[in-house]
């Protein structure tokens, strides 16, 4: 059996000597033999779960002398063979390829565990790569249910695992509407300048558009599974529905079973941040009050606005489709000064003030460094729940039609059985977290 | 958004129906009238009609779940499902638990009598959300002696839980587990043991063991204690972590890192000392974000370096400390290095220089800014002119620099601090340099944050296609941000387009054309589908524009374009642009064709010709900009108000004209034009302009009677009816002959006169004024006995649809 990236980082730790004793076989299973040799102790491996969409893009379909990608994992044959076909052309690879993620996640060659699949997945996955002392790269949104990032947080603590989430906002790029990272932002609300409690405004107005294309569709009618497609697979912990195409692959944001929709898919990206700028990347909002026409129990539909509120008054308001908002709209609003969409301040030359302010605590933002060094980066299992939940508490209100309480403490909500129902779903069997 | 509103229409009336029968409903009618409401679009909407489904439950429940068909082609069953999961919430509200009980009971009774497994598995969920939560039971630990046991023998991650199972279960031994830890060799095991200490018994009851066994601990675990001290900012560790700032190695970055978050005097001095060293970056990284005052600290070390004159990269980093953090007393010391005779601090000084100016230097560095030779030395004193004067307001800004350039030898060199203004006097200033053969300041014209640059900027480009490239996408981007009228943005994205001559000028017009949400827009952007370089662009742009625009599009240009939009995306191979091709689908779904109008068999037997059937505008002239044929109506939009006329391609004696018409707003004013010539006021100069108008709007409250609706405008006034609601269409017959005219709306005859007599045979006053005693509006109406001529629709503005127009054309006959 070929060793893994963990078990090389242990033996690291005797020095050199540990190295050279290794079989060279241990390389050549990691890929291409013909390629420039990479001292192990340098080098990582990374298995896909998930080559339809995202997993196939340019930013993850990617094999390097740092991170070798060396399987992949998908439910439908035409995107596994896709990805096999792509991985030799561009790697000059054969990848090793699993139907059933489970192989892949005990596949001894991959250190590392991409999981790039619909979101109902997630933390079952996460959960079961962190049980067999794999490190976890998850696409957002991080999990479907509350209940399910909580197990995340636990398993990753329990086996020591390295957990990153796949959203980055909070520490580059330009931050959407903002026209800057979220650093000179961050800076300006630690500054006090704004007063306290702030409102935030998420909307088409402050830069940041909510795609309501992912929205279901109503009376699918049943179609026959496509032969290449294993749809029970697919559907996993998922309640059976009949297959429609619209359910799966690149639509399948657009109903509850799986996601959440506009919301789930930008969600993660607009709020995580955010909830780094206001400092409450270990709080979470006691309230959540929804304007939305009632939503379809299977197809997600549009909603008009969002709002939460945290204990000590800040709020998130999520303006999305139908919204009226009259006047410029202001992206942060506090009672001392407001910011809109392109950095513009009431606050005279605000960037200078800025500027003279010490940049916001340095953050590992280098994924395969963290995993190496095993400290947290930026956006780890426990920032990622706490925001991925302000997601979830919005698609529990509007799955209910009304406001809910939540007690941030417990992650629960406040003498709500219905509402509690939706952070612990149950899963279709054999699957459980 | 069209569908929301049809809903909410169909809700309003059903609601008013509703409240005039409220209590004395059968269960069969309360479900039938909560599911004509679903889905409730607002919050007090859903609680009355989900009050009344629950108030009669069970039964209503088992009414509605009856009425769902087993899964299957063409079944619908989405407003059952919406009444059913609603009425569920509903009652789960804790407000309204009273009924819970007996919407639980519909469910089970519904779902019993159900054999459909689909609709039979949503009773059961349906039933479980009615359920009382249960926490998820909690994994039993692991026991100890099996934890002990796995410490010893498990893989890493075996070892990291049983770690974890034991500091949980006997917490006084915990320090032990820890300490044993970090004699471990496996990085993943100690940093584990670590972290879930911190987390169970805090960071201060770990500090003890930690500092007290950091001496002994391998250079690998000192690494991992001093990031862990760092990121718990352990201050009383101060002294071991700035210590280890001078061993080297891991350990100094990881103390680097570590002293830079817990701060401190002593950190700030120790990290300031390391800025020349091996980890300077790092230090440099470190002081950028640490916290506190260090500007004083900074400026002496800088002042120190500077006398010793040996430490290069210490002066480099000191330096971009200083930059970045805007330290404004460092700005004396930059002016002396800018002096320096070495060429090296001289230049590292001119380059910083930008960060340290203020309103008190602008003669000063506009002085240098003058006398600087050389590219990087004129830019550097010009970015730093423009940090001088940029708290200023921008009229006291270009006064400055206005002053300044007054007294300049290079004038150029200020051309760009000029166009940082951003005021209108220095786009003139620049214009006038530009026409006096000033290439540089076309250039700075590129940069300044003006609107009035964008017509220069054209102009330039339209002149002298090698300034294409430099001038065109400052263009776009100014109209792409400044054109607020959607039709003047689209026209001169247009004219960006004409023009634009290389792929990323194609994807620069088209992307920013994306954003207006307007008919023309589409179907202009819909013109590059074809074209190879701006294809990709053109497909973004439809499909961004299709699913904004509030406008209509005509149906076959919407389906052809989008069709062609989505094969341009998925011939890209590229995954992302599957969510493309999924958003257009579903536009395409949401689009409905139309079907051209027709001659009614009466109509064809008496010769009616059809002049507008929906599909196109072939046998009519004038202004086709206008009047634009949209889904089998003829459209007059909202967002180019045009006040232009559409004609008849024939003229025509004698006819009976038929037309539907509606109005989308309140307020629309139009006007048939009968044997009307060419280009005139049809009012006055035709034979008449029979009006089209919404009297009803509360504008026009003060109307006069030849104003109203299907009047012979200012000559013979129509009996005033009431206009259908907005939306609804009406049907209008004018039939000529001769001096009669008839008007006929909605069946209903409002017009039906002689012009000849209505004016007493006088249509323009017998004394040769303007004021005509015999016509009602008392003007002259000089086209009144026209013969022939055309027929036109007379805009006045958006908000008309017009379809089925049709004519019989009675020739010379009376």
């Amino acid at each position: 059996m070929a060793q893994s990236r963990r078990d090389f980082i242990k033996k690291a730790g005797l020095g050199l000597g540990a190295l050279t004793i290794l079989p060279r076989e241990v390389f050549g299973k990691m890929g291409d033999s013909s390629s420039k040799f990479v001292a192990p102790s340098d080098q990582m491996t990374r298995g896909i779960i998930g080559v339809g969409g995202i997993g196939m893009s340019n930013l993850h379909f990617v094999s390097d002398e740092r991170c070798r990608l060396v399987a992949v994992c998908d439910v439908d044959q035409k995107h596994l063979d896709n990805a096999l076909q792509k991985g030799e052309e561009r790697f000059g690879t054969k990848l090793q390829s699993y139907h059933d993620w489970r192989d892949l996640v005990h596949d001894p060659n991959v250190d590392i565990v991409h999981i790039a699949t619909p979101s109902h997945w997630h933390g079952l996955m996460a959960v079961e790569a962190a049980k067999t002392g794999k490190d976890i790269f998850c696409e957002k949104p991080m999990t479907r249910t509350i209940g399910e990032g909580k197990k995340v947080v636990e398993a990753v603590n329990k086996y020591g695992s390295i957990f990153r989430l796949d959203t980055w906002f909070r520490f580059k790029d330009t931050f959407y509407g903002l026209g800057t990272t979220v650093e000179p932002l961050k800076k300006l609300v630690d500054s006090g300048l704004l007063g306290w409690p702030l409102t935030v405004r998420i909307s088409g107005a402050t830069g940041f558009a909510w795609k309501f294309y992912w929205t279901g569709r109503e009376n699918l009618e049943p179609q026959p599974v496509p032969k290449e497609l294993d749809y029970d697979l697919w559907l996993g912990p998922a309640p059976v529905k009949p297959y429609h195409p619209h359910r799966v692959h690149q639509s399948f944001r657009g109903y509850w079973d799986y996601e959440s929709g506009g919301l789930g898919d930008m969600g993660q990206h607009y709020i995580d941040p955010v909830q780094y700028f206001l400092g409450k990347d270990n709080d979470l909002p006691v309230k959540v009050e929804v304007d939305a026409p009632q939503q379809h129990p299977d197809a997600v539909g549009i909603w008009r606005s969002i709002t939460y509120t945290y204990a000590d008054g800040c709020k998130i308001i999520l303006e999305g489709e139908g919204f009226e908002s009259s006047g410029k709209v202001p992206y942060i609003e506090g009672p001392k000064g407001k910011v809109y969409k392109g950095f513009e301040c009431t606050i005279p030359n605000v960037m200078d003030v800025i500027n003279e302010l010490p940049d916001p605590e340095p953050r590992q933002v280098d994924f395969l460094d963290c995993v190496k060094n095993r400290q947290k980066f930026a956006l780890n299992e426990e920032n990622g729940h706490h925001s991925c939940t302000v997601v979830n508490l919005g698609s529990c209100a509007l799955r209910l039609g009304r406001t809910l309480h939540f007690d941030p403490e417990k992650q629960l909500f406040i003498n709500d059985d219905a509402a509690n129902l939706l952070i612990n779903q149950p899963m279709r069997g054999p699957w459980s977290i | 958004m069209k569908k929301i509103y049809s809903i909410l229409l169909f809700l309003a009336l059903s609601v008013a129906v509703y409240a005039q029968d409220a209590r004395q409903r059968t269960v069969q009618t309360i479900v039938a009238d909560v599911l004509a409401a679903m889905p409730a679009q607002n919050s007090s909407d859903f609680a009355t009609q989900m009050g009344d489904l629950a108030s009669a439950a069970p039964q209503s429940i088992v009414e509605v779940a009856k009425l769902m068909k087993p899964a299957g082609e063409g079944v619908k069953n989405a407003i059952y499902e919406y009444a059913l999961q609603g009425v569920v919430s509903f009652v789960n509200d804790p407000a309204h638990s009273a009924k819970k009980a007996d919407v639980l009971k519909g469910l089970q009774d519904a779902a019993a009598a159900c054999s459909d497994p689909y609709n039979k598995e949503l009773l059961t969920t349906l039933q479980r959300m009615l359920g009382n939560y249960v926490a998820p039971a909690a994994e039993p630990e692991m026991p100890v002696k099996e934890a002990q046991a796995l410490l010893k023998s498990g893989k890493t991650h075996e070892k990291c839980l049983a770690a974890l199972t034991l500091m949980k279960a006997q917490p006084e031994k915990a320090l032990k587990t820890v300490a044993s830890a970090l004699k471990s060799d496996d990085k993943i095991f100690r940093n584990s043991v670590l972290g879930n200490a911190t987390k169970l018994f805090g960071a201060a009851s770990l500090v003890p063991l930690l500092t007290s066994k950091f001496k002994k601990l391998a250079p690998d675990a000192k690494v991992d204690v001093l990031n862990w001290l760092g990121n718990n900012k352990i201050s009383s560790a101060a002294n071991i972590v700035n210590a280890a700032v001078g061993n080297g190695g891991e350990i100094a970055k990881a103390a680097i890192a570590a002293a830079g978050k817990i701060g401190g005097a002593a950190a700030a001095s120790t990290l300031i000392g390391q800025l020349g060293g091996e980890f300077g970056q790092e230090a440099l990284t470190a002081l950028k974000s640490f916290k506190g005052d260090i500007k004083d600290e900074v400026a002496a070390a800088l002042t120190d370096k500077l006398a010793a004159g040996t430490d290069k990269t210490a002066i480099t980093n000191l330096l971009s400390l200083a930059s970045a953090r805007k330290m404004k007393n460092v700005a004396p010391i930059v002016y002396s290095m800018i002096g320096s005779q070495d060429k090296g601090l001289a230049q590292m000084a001119e380059d910083a220089l930008s960060n340290f100016t203020g309103t008190g230097d602008i003669a000063k560095v506009g002085g240098l800014l003058d006398a600087a030779k050389g590219a990087t030395a004129i830019s550097n004193y010009q970015d730093a002119l423009k940090a001088a004067i940029h708290t200023l307001a921008p009229a006291e800004q270009y006064s400055k620099v206005s002053g300044l350039i007054k007294a300049a030898k290079n004038v150029v060199n200020f051309y760009p601090v000029l166009a940082s203004t951003g005021t209108d006097e220095a786009v003139a200033d620049l214009e006038n340099a530009y026409n006096n053969g000033s290439s540089a300041a076309l250039a700075c014209l590129t940069n300044v944050n003006n609107f009035k640059a964008a017509p220069i900027l054209l102009k330039a480009a339209q002149a002298n296609p090698s300034n294409i490239a430099g001038v065109l996408p400052r263009f776009i981007s100014l109209v792409s941000e400044y054109e607020t009228n959607l039709d003047k943005k689209r026209a001169s994205l247009g004219e960006a387009l004409a023009l634009a001559n290389t792929k990323d000028l194609k994807t620069a017009a088209l992307g920013a054309l994306a954003n207006v949400p307007t008919m023309k827009s589409f179907l202009l952007a819909g013109k590059y589908l074809d074209d190879k370089d701006a294809a990709y662009a053109a497909a973004n742009a439809v499909k961004n524009i299709a699913s904004k625009t509030k406008e209509e599009i005509n149906y076959n240009d919407f389906k052809n374009f989008l069709t062609k939009a989505a094969n341009v995306f998925k011939g890209t191979g590229n995954a992302d642009d599957g969510y493309a091709v999924s958003e257009i689908d579903q536009i395409l779904d949401a689009a409905e064709p139309f079907t051209p109008s027709q001659l009614t068999a009466e109509e064809k037997k008496q010769g009616f010709e059809m002049l507008f059937d929906g599909t196109n505008l072939d046998k009519w002239q004038g202004d086709l900009e206008g009047y634009i044929p949209v889904n089998g109506t003829i459209y007059v939009s909202a967002n180019y108000g045009s006040t232009g006329n559409l004609y008849t391609k024939k003229e025509y004696r004698n006819f009976v004209y038929r037309f539907e018409f509606c109005f989308l707003r309140e307020g629309v004013n139009n006007g048939v034009g009968v044997r009307t010539p060419m280009g005139v006021d049809a009012a006055y100069d035709a034979m008449c302009e029979v009006q089209i108008l919404d009297h009803d709007a509360p504008m026009y409250a003060n109307l006069r009677e030849y104003q109203v609706h299907g009047s012979v405008y200012g000559v013979i006034p129509a009996k005033r009816i009431v206009h259908k609601p907005l939306g609804e269409w009406s049907t209008e017959e004018i039939r000529v002959e001769g001096d009669r005219i008839k008007v006929t709306v909605n069946g209903e005859v409002i017009v039906d006169g002689n012009i000849r007599t209505a004016c007493k045979g006088h249509n323009v006053a017998p004394d040769g004024s303007d004021t005509n005693p015999y016509t009602v509006d008392h003007r002259n109406h000089p086209g009144m006995f026209n013969k022939k001529g055309y027929i036109s629709f007379c805009g006045h503005g958006e908000g008309l649809k017009i379809r089925n127009v049709r004519i019989l054309d009675l020739g010379d006959k009376k």
